[in-house]
């Protein structure tokens, strides 16, 4: 029911699913590269929620994505309460404390939508969700992101391919021993 | 319960209404008002704010258990009436968040105190004392339980004790629920010595919760003033035992007196205030003229306020534990690095530095269990 494809060098529809990958695209000053690149879209939350970043002087640098969806260089998605609620009922409620209220509405709303997204995080729990539903190819980290755009930079452990790996692989591992959602 | 029964609450709860709302959130009236009675669906950007403006995680709003009666917030001097309802919010939502916490890490502990039992009107001075010498026998506090009590209910007996600096009036407050458990809150802005019998005081409270607390439809939010001077005389009783008091008493006793100096010191071996002190040498004692004890309490706080300087208190709200608990969960992947940031109350960027520092690599050490 949910397709995705796997990353493409033709515009692709990535979606940055947590702040993190955001602010750290900006302070590598790459951000503008990677919007022209991909067709990149974000939960109203996130695009909601003041970010900054501290540049390579130390400088507290704000970031502005509304100015980015207002002029439709990026997209903001939205998730309606009901769609939440429906994507929680695979894992149960609590979910919904363990995880981000931007990371919730971007989880809902890509749950309940067949186009085929990339999402891309540095959260070891979104990952986990991916691979607990068996969406393991769904996910991408920062630096396969990057690096299949002709942009790749040494990064954290958070955004590499091996963070994603590890975190979907613990998911599906939850799955297969019964401790992953039912009925995705 | 639907969203809107629980968005509702929720206000209701945290004491606003529609137009303070609507003021905070820039959501206007007749939205919040269509939301709440399930007309329209709010958008889950919409039902953040709101969710923060009430305090509340947006799990509440999904949860589909009947939203709890029971979580009362017990208040020792309660804060001026305009900042007690957020300073509630947020100790109930740090309570909530250790709880879960705890469960995400396998590390739910129940609450072992030995609790009293009986009704408010068989409860007095006697009884509380008793209470006092069973505690401290039961929680191994020894002769001076002032300076390892906090440590001994948190790590020992799952007590959650959270530090919040509150002004310009207000000491302690107390929660109890069958969902987190026992909590205590401490005004971080209080000298340590007083924080010391705020904790005691508190403590009295939670171990007679079922007798005063439990028995009418919800439970009795305010103590009566005599459960109060309950409170303290366990309090007293607690933090001063009778015994060890008069041999510290004795050690310097010259001419059957005690100078300024001595009374410091005893106040601080036990972590107690001056007042307290004097006030449990009074009841010691027998003496019998409450206007000469106060009085010996002003000229002996005249004389050492000088010398007793007050130690800036600890700046840390969170307890050791919860920290660590929250690390843990981070860094299995129990919790997001948002969630991670909000629960610490430090920056996403701050958030990620856990992450870093903790997950780099995925060296294993080999234990034979023994």
């Amino acid at each position: 029911m949910f397709r995705r494809m796997r990353l493409k060098m033709n515009k692709s529809k990535l979606h940055l699913l947590d702040a993190g990958i955001i602010v750290e695209l900006f302070r590598l000053g790459i951000w503008e590269n990677v919007v022209s690149h991909f067709d990149i879209s974000v939960s109203e939350i996130v695009a909601g929620e003041a970010h900054f970043f501290r540049d390579q002087k130390g400088n507290r640098q704000t970031i502005d994505l509304a100015e980015f969806v207002d002029s439709n260089r990026i997209q903001s998605v939205f998730a309606t309460p009901s769609q939440a609620q429906e994507f929680l009922s695979h894992f149960g409620p609590d979910h919904a404390e363990r995880l981000d209220p931007g990371e919730l509405e971007s989880l809902a709303c890509l749950f309940s939508s067949s186009e085929d997204t990339l999402i891309c995080s540095a959260d070891s729990i979104v990952f986990i969700v991916l691979g607990a539903t068996d969406n393991r190819d769904w996910g991408v980290s920062l630096e396969e992101m990057l690096k299949q755009c002709g942009l790749a930079r040494v990064l954290d452990w958070r955004f590499t391919r091996k963070f994603r790996e590890k975190y979907s692989d613990q998911g599906f591992q939850d799955r297969m021993t019964g401790m992953g959602p039912s009925g995705l | 319960m639907t969203l809107g029964n629980r968005l509702k609450l929720a206000r209701e709860r945290a004491g606003r209404t529609l137009n303070e709302v609507s003021g905070t959130t820039g959501v206007g009236t007749s939205s919040i008002s269509e939301f709440e009675n399930d007309k329209r669906e709010p958008r889950m950007s919409v039902l953040n704010k709101l969710a923060q403006a009430y305090g509340r995680p947006l799990a509440f709003f999904f949860d589909p258990s009947p939203a709890s009666n029971e979580e009362v917030v017990l208040w020792r001097e309660e804060p001026d009436p305009s900042l007690a309802p957020d300073i509630e919010v947020k100790f109930l939502k740090l309570c909530r968040q250790y709880h879960h916490l705890e469960k995400w890490c396998g590390a739910v502990r129940d609450v072992s105190l030995p609790l009293a039992e009986g009704s408010p009107d068989q409860f007095s001075y006697p009884q509380a004392q008793a209470l006092a010498t069973k505690v401290r026998k039961d929680l191994g506090l020894g002769d001076h339980p002032g300076p390892a009590l906090g440590m001994v209910l948190e790590e020992v007996h799952a007590v959650k004790i959270f530090y919040l600096g509150f002004d310009p009036t207000g000491c302690a407050a107390c929660a109890y629920s069958s969902q987190f458990g026992a909590a205590i809150l401490l005004n971080s802005k209080n000298a340590p010595w007083r924080r010391s019998f705020d904790l005691a005081h508190e403590l009295f409270h939670i171990l007679t919760w079922n007798v005063f607390r439990i028995g009418a439809d919800s439970p009795v939010a305010r103590p009566t003033p005599f459960e109060e001077k309950l409170a303290d005389a366990f309090a007293s009783h607690l933090l001063l035992p009778a015994e060890a008091l008069q041999n510290s008493i004795n050690s310097i006793l010259e001419d059957g007196k005690i100078g300024a100096d001595g009374v410091v010191n005893i106040a601080r071996e036990y972590d107690v205030s001056m007042d307290a002190l004097i006030w449990r040498l009074h009841f010691l004692y027998h003496w019998t003229n409450r206007d000469d004890t106060k009085e010996k309490i002003k000229n002996i706080k005249k004389e050492t306020h000088t010398k007793r300087k007050w130690q800036s208190p600890e700046s840390d709200e969170l307890p050791g534990r919860y920290v660590a608990l929250a690390t843990r969960a981070l860094n299995t992947g129990q919790m997001s690095t948002g969630k991670f940031a909000e629960y610490l109350g430090v920056s996403r960027q701050e958030a990620e530095s856990y992450v870093s520092q903790d997950a780099v690599e995925d060296e294993q050490i080999e234990i034979t269990p023994t």
